[in-house]
């Protein structure tokens, strides 16, 4: 038995904009499904995506007339560079993005290792020298205090006296 | 200098639209050629009107007014056009390496185009700036000031006028 299928002018429109590429997604898949199902609807699709396909292929027709108003000359380099200015402002924010990042970048890892919590490298040599110089310094004093302690202290002062008292008490006994 | 720079900027970048659009509707070149130089002239008369956000839609709306103009100035003279434009151009006609296959694309393509020659006006400016301009739907809509939904609805309509043009044309070569 045959059957007949109906496309009505509200389906063939989405046949359409599916041939030509603008059609849901939704409605991409349902004309998929269903022309591989149905050679009516195949067909429809095939011959509206030829055109389609072959209207891409369509360039602009190139003027090459004059143009009649009279302008000064103006450098090529220049109409370039303003070009890029004033047709493509997110082209020119972006490459001024990047050189003031690359600026930045230069510096912060230039000075990286000579920048340590705020101080110099410099500043940080000269401090370490400092503290050498100031322990070395503790420590001269603290010999001299210890012979001092051992030599003058301890033998003069104490041992000295004890030794004294001890003959005088041996006398006495 | 910085009005001769803005003038040069925009003619650079919508030289060929303007002329591509006035060849489609006028069909030949000599009025493409005189609607273009006209629509210079007017961007040249406004430079210092100028919106470069806003430029596209004044310029394709200048054009297509020009256009129309034009067209109606041929209907009352009821001049009889010479299509320059309307010879089949077979790339290769003559050589001996011509394949079938080019043969038949070159032959669909002048048959496209011939097809969007004879499209309604109202129906193939919609379809000239959508399918050969890359214009968006709201773009057209503000450019020829109509409503999005009859931007939609044209285009439609022009598809499947193009498609049925087409079908006539493989109907006579079968003939």
């Amino acid at each position: 038995m045959k059957t007949t299928y109906k496309i009505n002018e509200e389906y063939l429109e989405k046949i359409i904009s599916v041939a030509y590429g603008d059609a849901s997604f939704i409605d991409e898949i349902k004309i998929y499904l269903d022309s591989k199902k149905n050679p009516e609807v195949k067909k429809i699709l095939d011959e509206y995506r030829e055109t389609a396909k072959e209207l891409k292929f369509f360039s602009l027709e190139e003027y090459r007339g004059k143009i009649p108003v009279n302008k000064p000359e103006v450098n090529s380099w220049l109409l370039a560079y303003l070009n890029i200015f004033i047709r493509k402002p997110v082209l020119a924010a972006a490459m001024a993005f990047m050189i003031t990042a690359a600026i930045a970048g230069y510096y912060i890892v230039d000075h990286n290792d000579n920048y340590l919590n705020g101080y110099s490298k410099a500043e940080i040599v000269t401090a370490e020298r400092q503290a050498r110089e100031s322990f070395t310094i503790v420590a001269s004093i603290m010999n001299e205090t210890k012979q001092k302690i051992e030599n003058n202290v301890f033998r003069n002062k104490i041992n000295k006296p004890i030794k004294e008292s001890l003959t005088i008490v041996n006398t006495y006994l | 200098m910085l009005d001769s720079l803005k003038f040069e900027i925009l003619i650079k970048q919508y030289k060929n639209n303007i002329y591509s659009y006035a060849l489609y509707m006028m069909k030949n070149r000599m009025d493409a050629d005189d609607i273009t130089q006209e629509v210079f002239i007017k961007i040249w008369n406004n430079i210092n009107n100028f919106n470069i956000k806003a430029a596209k839609s004044w310029i394709m709306r200048t054009t297509h007014n020009l256009c129309i103009d034009y067209l109606r100035k041929r209907q009352t003279s009821q001049k009889k056009e010479v299509n320059i434009d309307s010879n089949i151009n077979i790339s290769g006609a003559g050589t001996l390496t011509d394949t079938e296959v080019r043969l038949r694309k070159n032959l669909l393509k002048d048959k496209i185009k011939h097809g969007i020659e004879t499209l309604p006006d109202n129906l193939k400016s919609v379809f000239i700036m959508y399918e050969l301009q890359g214009f968006k739907y709201n773009e057209i809509s503000e450019t020829l000031s109509m409503p999005l939904n009859s931007v939609k609805v044209y285009l439609m309509r022009a598809r499947k006028k193009l498609q049925e043009d087409l079908k006539e044309y493989k109907n006579e070569d079968n003939l």
